[in-house]
C-alpha cells in the first residue's frame, strides 16, 4: 500500500538520481538546523534537551523533556523524536512521544495534537521553542479537544486515578533506549 | 550514542549570537541577533519589511508566503497579521547596518576575546574614592552635554553645573579627559543629531580643526561653549540662534569653492544610499508573477515552465512545486545587490529538489507509521464503515458501487469530517484514539483506503497534495 503521496517523489527519485546531484553545504535546511543545535547547546535551558540522531542526517533529532514542577509528570522524562521536512522552517516537524505518554492530547502512539506543530505554525519556531511548548503542554494540557478522553476526563476529576494510569504506562528512559 | 557525534568542526562554521557570551562584549549579543532573521537564523539577506514592521529575509519571506496554502492567507510569522508579497517593502538601512556589522564582526570579536588590558588612567586628584565613582558619572554628563548643546536646547542650569564640575578637576586631568570625550562622542555624536547640525559638527572635526577639540565646555569655566562651525566662543543660548546662520554660510561658501560636494562625510553617505538605486537601475531584473495553477492544464504548465528554462519532467505536484520554488527564489533574486547569474540560481533550485526527493525516499523507508498501517487496515476499513453510517445516516454501505454523485459527496464529507468523525467513536476505547490522531500520515491513508474502495473522483488527486 503505498501512500498517495509517496508515489509520485519515488518516481521522481529515479529521475533525479541520473542528473548529478551537487547538495549545496550550505543549503536552508541543513544550515537553519545547525544553528538550532548551536543555539541549544549554547543556552542550555534546564529540562529539555534534542540532538540529531546521527551525523549523516541532520534532519532527525531526538529530544527530551523533563516533566514540569508541579505537574504529575514532575521527576519523570520523556523521549520523544523530531523530523524536519526538506521545506522546513516553513512546515513543521513531525513531533512524536517516543516513551508511552499518558496525556489528553497524545494518542497511544505518541502523536500530539497541539496547534503550533499543525495549522498555527509559524517560520520562527525553533526546535527549542516546541521544546518548551511541549513541555507546557504536559501541565497545562487542552481538555477541550483531547485525543486520550479517559485522560481528558481524569484531569480535573481524579487527580490519584490520573497519576496511577498515568504512571502504569510509563517508562523510563533507559529502558526505552535499551530496545 | 550522542555523544560520539563530532559536530565540532560544522559548528565553528556557524556564526550565531551566542559567540559573544563569554567575551568582553557580551552586549553584543543582542545587536548580533537584531541583525538576523528570525526565519533563517543567518543576517539578514535583502532584507524586506511587512507592513507589520517585521523584517526578513526577501526569499524567507517570500517563501513562507509561497507556503502558506492557496485558500488561506499568508500571515506574518511573527505576528500572524495578514501580508501580501506585494506589499513588502526593502528595508535599506538594515541592509547597510548587517553589511557594516558583518564586515567589523571578525574584527570586533577578535578583540573582545583578547585579555581585558588595564589603562592606566592619569589622575591628578588625591581623593580618590570621589574620582572613581563621581568622577565617572560626571564624564558621562559632560559628554552629554556636549552632544546636547549645538542641538538641544540647553538650561541655563548645565552651564553652571558645568562651571562647578570644572572647578572640582585638576587642571591636568581635565586635559586628559577632554580629548577622550572627544574621541569617544565622535561616533555618537553623527547619528543621534538631526541632519544639518550633525554636517556641521563631522565637517568641522573632518577638517581636523584642532581649535574645536581644545575649546570644549571644559576649556570655559564659564560655561561657554565654541560654536562647532566657525569656532566663535558664546553661551550654549547664543550658540542655538547663531548656528543655523553660521552653518548656511558656511555651507554656501563651500559650494561655492566646490559646488559637487560640500563635505567628506556627506558623500560618504551619499554613495551609500545611492549604491542600490545605481545597481538596480543598470540591471532592471523583471520580478516574476505568480500563477493560478487551476487555470493551467498540465500540458500549459509544462510549456510554462519551459519557457522560464526550467526541468518541465515529473508530476503536476512536483511542477507546481518547482514553479512556486523557482518563483520565489527568482524574485529574492532580483532584490538582491549582488544578483546571482541564472545558472547559479538553477543550481540551487536543482540543490532544493534532490534535498525534496531524498527526504522522501528516507521517509518511506524510515516509516515505521507506515507498515503500522499495514497491520491495521482492516481495522481503518472498518473504522470508516462505521463513521460513514454515522456521518450519512441514511445511506447504506451497499451504495458504495453505484451513484458516483453520492459517493462523491460521502468522500468529501469524510475528509471535511476529519475532526468530527473521531469524536463520534470516542466511547469506543484503544483503536479510536488512534484513528482520532491527525497526522499526516492519518491523511494519507485515509486517502488510499478511500483509493481503494471507491473509484477515485476527480477532487482527491489534488485537493491532498
Amino acid at each position: 500500500m503505498d501512500s498517495q503521496n509517496s508515489t509520485p517523489t519515488t518516481f521522481s527519485s529515479h529521475k533525479m538520481q541520473d542528473a548529478p546531484t551537487t547538495m549545496a553545504d550550505s543549503h536552508s535546511v541543513t544550515k537553519r538546523l545547525q544553528s538550532e543545535l548551536m543555539q541549544l547547546m549554547m543556552s542550555n535551558v534546564p529540562g529539555i534537551s534534542a540532538f540529531p540522531v546521527s551525523d549523516s542526517n541532520l534532519c532527525q533529532w531526538t529530544g527530551t523533556i523533563s516533566g514540569p514542577e508541579g505537574t504529575y509528570y514532575e521527576g519523570l522524562t520523556y523521549k520523544i523524536s523530531m523530523t524536519f521536512p526538506p521545506n522546513y522552517p516553513y512546515h513543521a516537524p513531525v513531533i512524536r512521544f517516543v516513551s508511552p505518554m499518558w496525556h489528553p492530547n497524545v494518542d497511544m502512539s505518541g502523536n500530539i495534537c497541539l496547534d503550533i506543530l499543525k495549522e498555527k505554525w509559524s517560520a520562527i519556531y525553533n526546535v527549542q521553542t516546541i521544546l518548551l511548548s511541549l513541555q507546557s503542554l504536559l501541565g497545562e494540557p487542552n481538555n477541550a479537544s483531547p485525543l486520550n478522553a479517559q485522560a481528558a476526563d481524569l484531569w480535573d476529576g481524579n487527580p490519584a486515578e490520573y497519576k496511577r494510569l498515568m504512571m502504569t504506562h510509563y517508562k523510563d528512559i533507559g529502558e526505552i533506549n535499551d530496545e | 550514542m550522542l555523544s560520539s557525534i563530532g559536530y565540532s568542526t560544522i559548528m565553528d562554521q556557524i556564526s550565531d549570537p551566542s559567540d559573544w557570551t563569554g567575551t568582553r562584549l557580551p552586549s553584543l549579543l543582542m545587536l548580533d541577533s537584531s541583525l538576523r532573521c528570525r526565519i533563517c537564523k543567518d543576517f539578514f539577506k535583502s532584507p524586506f519589511m511587512t507592513e507589520c514592521t517585521h523584517t526578513f529575509c526577501s526569499l524567507c519571506i517570500r517563501k513562507c508566503i509561497a507556503s502558506t496554502p492557496t485558500s488561506e492567507t499568508a500571515c506574518c510569522p511573527i505576528c500572524r497579521a495578514p501580508v501580501l508579497e506585494i506589499r513588502l517593502r526593502r528595508n535599506q538601512v538594515v541592509e547597510d547596518l548587517v553589511e557594516w556589522f558583518e564586515n567589523a564582526r571578525a574584527a570586533i570579536m577578535t578583540t573582545a576575546k583578547e585579555e581585558p588590558v588595564v589603562i592606566a588612567v592619569p589622575v591628578a586628584s588625591t581623593d580618590s574614592e570621589r574620582v572613581s565613582s563621581s568622577e565617572r558619572r560626571g564624564r558621562k554628563r559632560r559628554r552629554d552635554s556636549v552632544d546636547e548643546e549645538p542641538s538641544t536646547s540647553v538650561t541655563p542650569e548645565s552651564g553652571d553645573s558645568a562651571s562647578r564640575r570644572a572647578a572640582r578637576r585638576g587642571s591636568r586631568k581635565v586635559s586628559y579627559e577632554v580629548k577622550l570625550d572627544i574621541g569617544e562622542s565622535e561616533d555618537e555624536v553623527a547619528p543621534f543629531d538631526n541632519g544639518k547640525k550633525s554636517d556641521a559638527r563631522s565637517s568641522a572635526s573632518s577638517r581636523g580643526d584642532s581649535s574645536f577639540i581644545i575649546l570644549d565646555d571644559d576649556g570655559n569655566p564659564d560655561g561657554l561653549v565654541p560654536c562647532p562651525v566657525c569656532n566663535v566662543v558664546m553661551t550654549p543660548q547664543e550658540v542655538q540662534i547663531h548656528l543655523d546662520d553660521c552653518f548656511k554660510e558656511q555651507e554656501a561658501k563651500e559650494s561655492r569653492a566646490n559646488p559637487s560636494s560640500s563635505s567628506k562625510s556627506n558623500d560618504h553617505i551619499r554613495t551609500l544610499q545611492s549604491q542600490p538605486l545605481s545597481t538596480k537601475s543598470k540591471k532592471p531584473l523583471q520580478r516574476l508573477p505568480k500563477l493560478q495553477y487551476d487555470l493551467f492544464n498540465d500540458s500549459k504548465l509544462r510549456s510554462k515552465l519551459v519557457e522560464l528554462g526550467l526541468p518541465a519532467y515529473g508530476t503536476r505536484v512536483q511542477l507546481q512545486q518547482r514553479h512556486t520554488e523557482w518563483v520565489s527564489l527568482w524574485n529574492a533574486n532580483a532584490d538582491s545587490n549582488n544578483p546571482k547569474t541564472k545558472k547559479q540560481l538553477l543550481r540551487d533550485l536543482n540543490d532544493w529538489e534532490s534535498n525534496l526527493t531524498k527526504y522522501a525516499v528516507q521517509k518511506v523507508s524510515a516509516n515505521d507509521l507506515a507498515t503500522w498501517g499495514r497491520t491495521h487496515s482492516n481495522e481503518f476499513d472498518d473504522l470508516i464503515a462505521r463513521a460513514k453510517k454515522n456521518v450519512q445516516k441514511k445511506l447504506h454501505p451497499e451504495q458504495q458501487q453505484g451513484e458516483p454523485n453520492t459517493v462523491e459527496v460521502n468522500v468529501q464529507n469524510q475528509h471535511e469530517g476529519q475532526d468530527s468523525v473521531p469524536k463520534e467513536l470516542k466511547k469506543v476505547d484503544g483503536i479510536d484514539q488512534k484513528i482520532s490522531s491527525r497526522t499526516d500520515e492519518r491523511m494519507d491513508y485515509d486517502c488510499d483506503v478511500l483509493k481503494g474502495t471507491l473509484i477515485t473522483p476527480p477532487v482527491s488527486s489534488d485537493a491532498f497534495m
